[in-house]
């Protein structure tokens, strides 16, 4: 074959062997038909007319895939118009060519297999995922995939896949208490649904055989022929985290990375596929059920008293579970029943929004923050000139106004609730508790409480951490919760609030508290206190924090190497946050993280120090003096300490910390002003500077990729005046200025 | 091999450096000299304006400014060429460059004496930069472009502001 037309046949005869097997459940053989018909219009050795009517009928396939035509009603018009598209095609083709003959059984094999790699492939997976239906084994073998269609389609889909899966993980927890929940499941089913649909048309034939599968589970659940139980959502949770992993590695592919496929995955989809291989029974309370079956009409009295009957003789299923694997009556009843038992959770209501690429997002701040300055320039200027206009005055005050309120409202921007971070939580402890064999309920609060997206995604990590030291350190086994007296299930409370101007987070647990000696024992023996030093029980609970510290006597795979707790410290500097910790010995503990509400603002006190204006931020500063003579004490000439009401704090020279012994004129202690400033582990130091300009809430600017980090300054701000000033790292300071 | 064959060899070898090139450039005299950058990497010529200095910076980093809400670094160019560095006139100003360094693109300021014109140069007339020995580091000049009498030193931007000094300041400490 080697006319012009060649190709579109091979294409539309592609087509029409996968008409009849089109149907709704399966959206990968539509997206099949779909790319074939827009390579048919695309296909320029083909009448204008012809590319035509592939390019609407492709368009019609599409609108079919994205649900926003009935399935019913497109299934005809498509079958229509491709066989239209058939008969015009031969009817053309034959009038040009009466020598090839086209319909050969052997060509069309050939058809199929060179020179549409791509779409033969999937052919072959589409096959695959209807043997593992039909026969629970779906078998797949890694193979390296080459991609080659829009990168950026890709990209979309890794995307969105990762907002599906986010959205459908604790939903899913969700439905492990209560199975009937038939709107969490259809909205779990669509959001696989959609995956797989979407992985068929790039080709990613492996996400789609995994989503594929998960789907099929859950239309399982969804169709009351198996009631969903807590094994049914562990395969469920590990296919999830299988394709989160997938889709990970099919991001790779963009970078020219061979797609992994994870090592567990044929065994996931295996499990998936054989889902009564766990019908095994959990207990919740279902004292009605029977009445409502009976109210319904759906089973007889005698039925119901057999099934509890049995259960009382010591038949560990469910009383809904006996009456349906006993053939008695239809799950789908059952199903109905339990629905009605529990009552209806209140939906979620879906605010329309809108994708903006974060870059764009930080521009069109910067650009807002600088119009505010303008708008004080010209407002700082009139008032140099003494301009006396009313009018004037009352215009640039109104503009000041309105540009501030944009300011506001482009801060706004960027923040996003902590849902999704404590949603992720629920999964964690849920999973732990299953490890460690504790029964533990999570109860989140404030989950809504809005912070900066940055600030969201990076308590995460200490987020688990904790979370992981509350299960493992904190939470009593059941024998000793028991000897205790305590309830047998035990409570982790996260909680989000607004408090002054920050954000708290805060996670309580009712385990059994820190033990102050054998914590101060602890750090003696490390070195971090020393003995005979009194300490508060603020200062012996911060020991935690250091590195390597463990009270542990074991090391689990959960935590006990005492790497954890250092890294909260990390990550909660890095975002300039507080750490307290209230312990009650034998009755729990509770972290509060008191964190910025966003990134980008800081409130700061701006200072002179030589010719430079720096900001401290306020958060750190613990007061300001003027050090009288005798206050300030030289130790063996080398440094200096200052004496503020019993206490000694190292003194520092600013100006000589950031321009090394440069500065020329040294100031006396007593000319100018000493702060005393707190790093967040609670290390003091006193700062000397020049004087105080004021307080200001300053945007948080990094110094530009091209200077990178500099010790001891944490960013730039711009001023008032336009002009840039440092923003000092206490921290760093505290450390550089202590040793 | 025949002196002819060497003569061609050398001028097509010649040819080579100006055809990769030849272009616009953005002159400017830094001293007593005429430098050019390609006009590709220049984002835009700003005034003199404060500049904050930046604490254990090399001498060559003057500090950081405000480019209309991002605060970017600006280097000394006299410094960094070794000359002295001399008190600044109306006439000096701040090219903003944006340069690649690996995979990320960083907007940087350099100090310059004062902005000539922007050059359309010749393949014909752009020479390779001549060895001076070991004692003239030469690796910031692309190539030499002769306009009449004038001759202007094609600077690699990239070069110079990426080389190791500069990223040492990222580890200052």
């Amino acid at each position: 074959m080697s006319n012009k037309y060649s190709q579109a046949e091979k294409l539309l005869n592609a087509i029409l062997s996968k008409l009849p097997l089109v149907e709704e459940a399966d959206l990968s053989i539509l997206a099949d038909i779909l790319k074939n018909l827009k390579l048919l219009g695309e296909n320029t050795a083909l009448p204008g007319a012809f590319q035509k009517q592939a390019k609407r009928t492709a368009k019609l396939s599409e609108n079919m895939i994205m649900e926003e035509v009935a399935f019913e009603k497109g299934i005809n018009k498509l079958s229509q118009s491709i066989e239209k598209m058939a008969e015009s095609f031969r009817n053309s083709v034959n009038k040009e060519l009466d020598t090839e003959k086209i319909e050969d059984a052997s060509q069309e094999e050939e058809v199929e297999n060179i020179p549409l790699e791509e779409e033969t492939n999937e052919k072959l997976i589409d096959d695959e995922v209807s043997i593992g239906r039909e026969e629970d084994t779906p078998n797949k073998v890694a193979t390296e995939q080459t991609f080659n269609g829009d990168p950026a389609l890709l990209a979309d889909f890794v995307a969105e896949s990762r907002e599906h899966l986010d959205g459908a993980e604790p939903l899913l927890l969700d439905l492990e208490e209560d199975s009937t929940n038939v709107d969490n499941l259809n909205t779990i089913f669509r959001a696989f649904h959609t995956i797989k649909g979407v992985a068929g048309f790039l080709g990613l034939t492996d996400v789609g055989t995994l989503s594929h599968s998960m789907e099929n589970l859950l239309d399982l659940g969804r169709k009351g022929e198996i009631i969903l139980n807590s094994h049914h959502i562990d395969i469920l949770l590990q296919g999830m985290d299988c394709l989160r992993e997938l889709i990970q590695s099919v991001e790779g592919i963009l970078s020219d990375k061979p797609l992994m496929i994870p090592k567990n995955y044929g065994e996931i989809c295996k499990k998936l596929s054989t889902p009564y291989a766990f019908d095994e029974p959990v207990e919740t309370s279902n004292k009605k059920i029977g009445e409502i079956l009976i109210e319904r009409g759906a089973a007889k009295e005698n039925e119901i008293e057999d099934a509890v009957s049995k259960q009382i003789e010591g038949d560990p299923r469910k009383v809904g579970e006996i009456l349906v694997e006993d053939n008695n009556i239809n799950p789908r009843d059952v199903a109905g029943a339990l629905a009605s038992q529990n009552a209806a959770k209140n939906k979620k209501s879906v605010e329309e929004t809108i994708r903006v690429p974060v870059e764009r997002l930080d521009q069109l701040i910067d650009s807002i923050g600088e119009a505010v300055i303008a708008q004080s320039m010209v407002y700082a200027e009139m008032a140099e000139k003494k301009l006396t206009d009313r009018t004037l005055d009352k215009k640039v005050s109104q503009s000041g106004l309105i540009m501030r309120q944009i300011q506001e409202l482009s801060m706004s921007l960027r923040m996003v609730s902590v849902k999704s971070t404590f949603q992720k939580m629920a999964r964690l402890v849920r999973d732990l508790s299953k490890k460690t064999g504790k029964h533990i309920d999570l109860v989140m609060e404030g989950e809504d409480t809005e912070l900066d997206k940055s600030v969201v995604e990076n308590i995460g990590d200490p987020l688990v951490h904790m979370i992981r030291n509350s299960v493992d350190h904190g939470i009593e086994s059941d024998e000793e919760r028991e000897t205790a007296k305590k309830s047998a299930r035990a409570k982790i409370t996260l909680r989000a609030y607004h408090r002054a101007g920050s954000v708290v987070i805060e996670i309580e647990d009712d385990g059994k508290g820190l033990n102050r000696e054998t914590l101060l024992k602890k750090a003696i023996e490390r070195g971090v206190a020393e003995e005979g030093e009194q300490y508060t029980d603020q200062e012996v609970y911060r020991f935690i924090f250091a590195p390597g510290f463990s009270t542990a006597k074991v090391v689990t795979d959960v935590s006990g190497r005492g790497v954890g707790m250092d890294v909260v410290r990390r990550n909660i500097e890095a975002l300039r946050g507080s750490v307290e910790i209230h312990s009650e010995f034998g009755k729990g503990t509770r972290i509060s993280l008191k964190l910025p509400l966003t990134l980008a603002i800081i409130d700061g006190m701006v200072v002179n120090v030589q010719s430079e204006k720096y900001i401290i931020p306020t958060l750190s500063i613990i007061e300001s003096i003027k050090p009288s003579k005798d206050q300030v004490e030289s130790v063996l000439q080398k440094g200096d300490t200052i004496k503020v009401r019993g206490n000694l704090y190292t003194l520092v020279r600013l100006s000589s910390l950031f321009n090394g012994n440069g500065g020329s004129e040294h100031k006396k202690y007593h000319d100018g002003i000493v702060m005393i400033v707190e790093d967040m582990i609670g290390k003091k130091a006193g700062l000397f500077i020049d004087d105080i300009v004021g307080q200001q809430q300053v945007v948080i600017k990094n110094l530009g990729n091209g200077i990178g980090n500099v010790q001891g300054v944490a960013g730039g701000a711009i001023m008032s005046d336009g002009n840039v000033s440092l923003i000092v790292d206490v921290g760093e300071i505290v450390k550089m200025a202590t040793g | 091999m025949t002196q002819a064959a060497d003569v061609k060899n050398k001028i097509t070898q010649h040819n080579e450096v100006g055809e990769k090139l030849a272009g616009k450039y953005l002159t400017f005299v830094l001293g007593e000299e005429e430098y050019g950058i390609e006009i590709l990497k220049v984002q835009e010529i700003i005034q003199m304006q404060k500049v904050t200095k930046v604490p254990k910076a090399p001498e060559f980093v003057r500090g950081v400014i405000n480019l209309r809400g991002k605060v970017i670094p600006v280097v000394e160019l006299r410094n960094k060429f070794g000359m002295t560095r001399q008190e600044d006139t109306e006439k000096t100003c701040i090219i903003v460059v944006m340069i690649q360094v690996g995979e990320t693109s960083i907007t940087m300021g350099i100090i310059i004496d004062e902005v000539k014109e922007v050059l359309d140069i010749a393949a014909g007339n752009i020479e390779e930069t001549p060895s001076f020995g070991a004692s003239i580091e030469t690796e910031f000049i692309m190539g030499i472009g002769k306009i009449g009498d004038n001759v202007k030193m094609l600077l690699d931007i990239d070069k110079v502001l990426s080389s190791a000094e500069l990223s040492s300041i990222s580890k200052i400490g």
